[in-house]
């Protein structure tokens, strides 16, 4: 029997503007004023809106999903911490490079970085090969 | 009752509660985020679930104000289905404050009727107006 191979996970970029960032808002319904267009973001320590840490981390999902199809949603597993806010508007690209196979699981080192090579989130992410 | 994380302690069950993924939910969270797989027209995606599991502790707490979420663990055990009936459940592991902020890790699970469906752990600050410890996640 052939072991299956991991697959090669492709890189997932978006922009992350204010619209994005408040149907995110409203879709998660998670409207925290620092992530609209509100006083309170203005007058924060960011001096402006910062996208919510867990449409940063869907970038990273929607690129395992590529990858592992519905292995993803039925044995995935994410640990993430976040480095830096992601203030908007920015580009935000995912990767995940590819760790080892243990036992069918496939590990990948999880990244997002915003155009200026800053990292907002790092960890690692996992999913079974069948 | 509204949650305040300022005065917790290892043990709360902060948040147990029922809930179910919509179609319409999950559109909306497609439109957000810019994913587009045809896999989400009969399942949920992972991070929807999660996100949306989040939305009912956020609907608990007492206010969004300083509240940053700087870690997160997750397992999926399977795949859920749209309009599934689901239970969201959040427990406080530990509690602490440094340098005035209040440092809260959470065990987050979610289960259905057939048994558990999602774990983790969630790691949230909770930084009131002064305190001084930067966001360093």
């Amino acid at each position: 029997m052939t072991a299956a191979t991991p697959p090669t996970i492709e890189p997932v970029t978006r922009l992350l503007d204010q619209p994005r960032v408040t149907r995110y808002a409203e879709a998660a319904r998670d409207d925290n004023p620092i992530h609209l267009d509100s006083p309170e973001a203005r007058a924060g320590q960011f001096g402006r809106p910062v996208a919510h840490g867990m449409l940063v981390l869907a970038l990273v999902s929607e690129a395992m999903t590529t990858g592992f199809g519905l292995r993803w949603a039925a044995g995935g597993e994410l640990r993430v911490r976040w480095r830096a806010p992601a203030l908007i508007p920015t580009t935000v690209t995912a990767r995940a490079e590819l760790r080892g196979v243990k036992d069918g699981v496939a590990s990948y080192d999880v990244t997002c970085e915003d155009e200026q090579g800053e990292m907002l989130l790092s960890g690692t992410a996992s999913a079974p090969l069948d | 009752m509204t949650i305040d994380l300022s005065r917790v302690a290892a043990g709360d069950v902060l948040a147990d509660f029922e809930f179910a993924v919509s179609a319409d939910d999950v559109r909306d969270y497609l439109d957000a985020t810019g994913e587009a797989n045809d896999l989400w027209e009969t399942h949920v995606p992972p991070l929807a679930l999660g996100a949306l599991v989040l939305a009912g502790l956020i609907a608990r707490a007492g206010g969004l104000e300083g509240l940053v979420h700087t870690g997160q663990q997750i397992s999926f055990h399977r795949a859920v289905a749209i309009d599934e009936a689901l239970g969201g459940r959040f427990t406080v592991i530990s509690h602490s404050k440094r340098k005035g902020v209040y440092i809260n890790a959470l065990t987050l699970e979610i289960s259905s009727d057939q048994g558990s469906v999602a774990e983790g752990r969630t790691t949230l600050l909770l930084a009131p107006e002064g305190a001084t410890e930067p966001i360093d996640g």
